[in-house]
């Protein structure tokens, strides 16, 4: 199903070749895509990068959308495959380049560093989430920065909801303890 | 991916462990939206890349367009014939089968009885 008239209509002319209803389509949904790609990657470039690659696919794509998805959804799938690639070839670069011992100590301890300006609580989270794997990850990002629902969530990441539950629960254990203190004051 | 991924038993204190990550998530990390300008730069690497692309592959995605044209339009016109023949031309010692495709009934007397062609 196409989520609205307007977007159905955008489509259809975007795929004519209309390319300002392609922006009003880019405007309507960057602010879903940045939450999914800043969610997985955190900011910087690679987030920028990573957010006009998935409205460039969704572009390639647009003569075999056939809206059986909203197109946010259909676009917040595609952000976040590009965004787990992305991921991927940084762990890659990161295995490639990163030797020696410090190097290693201060990524194995990323709240060693905390830039100036930031209380740090910030950071710590960031750190948090960036520790979990990208598959739990990805979870925590959808179903709860992004506030979707677990059939959503399942449907983005083509898993049954059974296991978004789970991931989920492991996911909040693991934050629950890399952030110790910051978590037990949260909560109290 | 671990074997517990794969099973379910979410509980009550899973659901407001998991309510209070997505608060403190939200509450903490800075707003998450791209910097200004981002349709821009979008509009200009979709055109960039448009212009990149070599002439084969916009030949390549036309061919394809033609073709799924092309197949849509045979596959009506066999359709289209099929039932035309099965209408028209279905004798009652043809099949449907044979109906549907034209062919003639041929037994072994009709080609005996006839020297050349046994279909005349």
């Amino acid at each position: 199903m196409i989520e609205s008239n307007d977007d159905a209509n955008l489509v259809a002319r975007a795929r004519k070749g209309d390319d300002d209803a392609f922006r009003r389509l880019v405007e309507r949904h960057q602010a879903a895509v940045a939450r999914t790609v800043f969610g997985m990657l955190g900011a910087g470039d690679d987030a920028d990068d990573v957010g006009q690659e998935t409205f460039v696919r969704f572009h390639q794509a647009l003569d075999t959308f056939r809206g059986d998805s909203s197109v946010r959804t259909y676009l917040v799938r595609i952000a976040m495959s590009c965004a787990l690639n992305t991921l991927r070839s940084q762990r890659r670069r990161e295995l490639r380049f990163v030797r020696d011992d410090a190097a290693m100590e201060s990524a194995a301890d990323p709240d060693a560093i905390i830039p100036i300006g930031d209380d740090g609580q910030a950071t710590r989270i960031r750190n948090a989430l960036n520790r979990l794997s990208a598959q739990h990850r990805a979870v925590v990002v959808l179903r709860l920065l992004d506030e979707r629902s677990t059939r959503e969530t399942a449907e983005i990441l083509q898993i049954p909801e059974g296991t978004v539950l789970s991931r989920l629960s492991r996911a909040v254990q693991q934050l629950r303890l890399s952030l110790g203190p910051v978590w037990q004051e949260f909560t109290e | 991916m671990t074997g517990s991924d794969d099973m379910h038993d979410q509980t009550p204190d899973d659901e407001a462990a998991a309510r209070a990550a997505g608060q403190l998530l939200r509450g903490a990390l800075p707003p998450m939206a791209f910097s200004d300008g981002f349709a821009d730069r979008t509009m200009a690497r979709i055109a960039r890349e448009r212009a990149a692309a070599p002439p084969e592959v916009l030949r390549l995605g036309a061919m394809q367009k033609n073709f799924r044209l092309l197949a849509a339009a045979a596959a009506i016109a066999i359709v289209t014939l099929g039932a035309h023949n099965t209408l028209v031309a279905r004798t009652e010692n043809s099949s449907l089968f044979e109906a549907a495709l034209g062919l003639q009934p041929v037994s072994a007397e009709s080609i005996l009885s006839s020297s050349s062609d046994p279909f005349q």
